[in-house]
């Protein structure tokens, strides 16, 4: 009886491992993010010059920089949103004045506001790992979504918004 | 003896080199606050990099998250406040060392079930085996 058991065991250990990695498999994608803490908690303030107080939520937080490539890929998609009545306030992550208005010029301006995070505490303060990077803030203040990496496809950009508006 | 001495500092200065790598400018004038920002940058994930500590490595964002971490100390905060501080923007995620909550449970106890149950397959198999090497011995 004992012997039969330590001869099936690697068989039970495998059949157990396979369903785990099926479960695993079948479980939504996240792309790799973490959720992000601050999702159902106020948006924290943020040490910036400028904050916009006139500007309500809700509004996507978009964190981005001249220097990022990324950033430039989603730049259409930021500008197609705001088209659609999306409130942007941007922030530019690491970067100088004269950079961001080039960029801007070049490329369109989708932000309602632009604030300068030279240093990135305010990234901290956020929990980003890198740029680009947007927070979904809903009427109320609080965080509803986190993106990580740019806005690439319709999908990810209306549930988005979705989340924003809830 | 004098050999074994060399050998002992070059040792020793191998340890600091390895793990002190912020640059100077970073670093607190107060050895006490420094060692305690230390020890704290080297229980911090480096977020961006591949297991690696905020303390060891060379990425920008490891170099921010050692200045609030300095910047905190300096301001007062205690270990726990910093550490909750990074936990409340980076999740339990910032921790090299996960916390033992319900989510973890599987993480920290499945090595020591493995092992036990190992130990109860494997002693009965030796004791057999030794029991078999005696009787040739006879």
């Amino acid at each position: 009886m004992k012997k039969s058991f330590i001869t099936l065991l690697p068989l039970l250990v495998f059949v157990l491992l396979a369903l785990l990695f099926a479960d695993r498999l079948a479980a939504p994608r996240m792309n790799g993010a973490i959720d992000s803490p601050l999702i159902g908690k106020p948006m924290p303030e943020l040490p910036l010059a400028g904050w916009p107080k006139d500007i309500k939520p809700p509004y996507i937080i978009n964190l981005f920089a001249s220097w990022c490539a990324p950033c430039a890929i989603e730049h259409p998609n930021l500008i197609a949103m705001q088209k659609a009545g999306v409130t942007i306030i941007g922030i530019a992550y690491k970067d100088t004045q004269a950079n961001i208005k080039k960029y801007l010029k070049a490329g369109g301006n989708p932000y309602k506001a632009v604030l300068y995070d030279d240093k990135g505490e305010a990234a901290i303060l956020l929990g980003i790992t890198g740029v680009p990077e947007s927070f979904a803030v809903d009427a109320q203040g609080i965080v509803r979504a986190r993106q990580q990496g740019p806005f690439a496809d319709a999908d990810t950009i209306n549930d988005f918004v979705r989340e924003m508006r809830k | 003896m004098k050999k074994f001495a060399l050998v002992l500092v070059v040792w020793l200065s191998l340890v600091v080199s390895a793990s002190a790598i912020t640059s100077p400018n970073e670093r607190l004038a107060d050895p006490v606050l420094e060692a305690r920002a230390v020890e704290l940058s080297k229980k911090l994930r480096c977020v961006v990099c591949q297991n690696e500590s905020v303390e060891e490595s060379h990425a920008d964002l490891a170099y921010d998250i050692r200045t609030i971490v300095r910047l905190q100390i300096k301001a007062g905060s205690t270990d726990e406040q910093v550490l909750n501080f990074l936990r409340a923007r980076y999740g339990d995620y910032i921790l090299l060392d996960p916390p033992f909550v319900w989510r973890t449970v599987i993480l920290w106890t499945i090595p020591g079930i493995v092992f036990w149950i190992a130990a109860y397959l494997a002693i009965p198999l030796l004791k057999r085996k030794r029991r078999a090497k005696k009787k040739r011995l006879i």
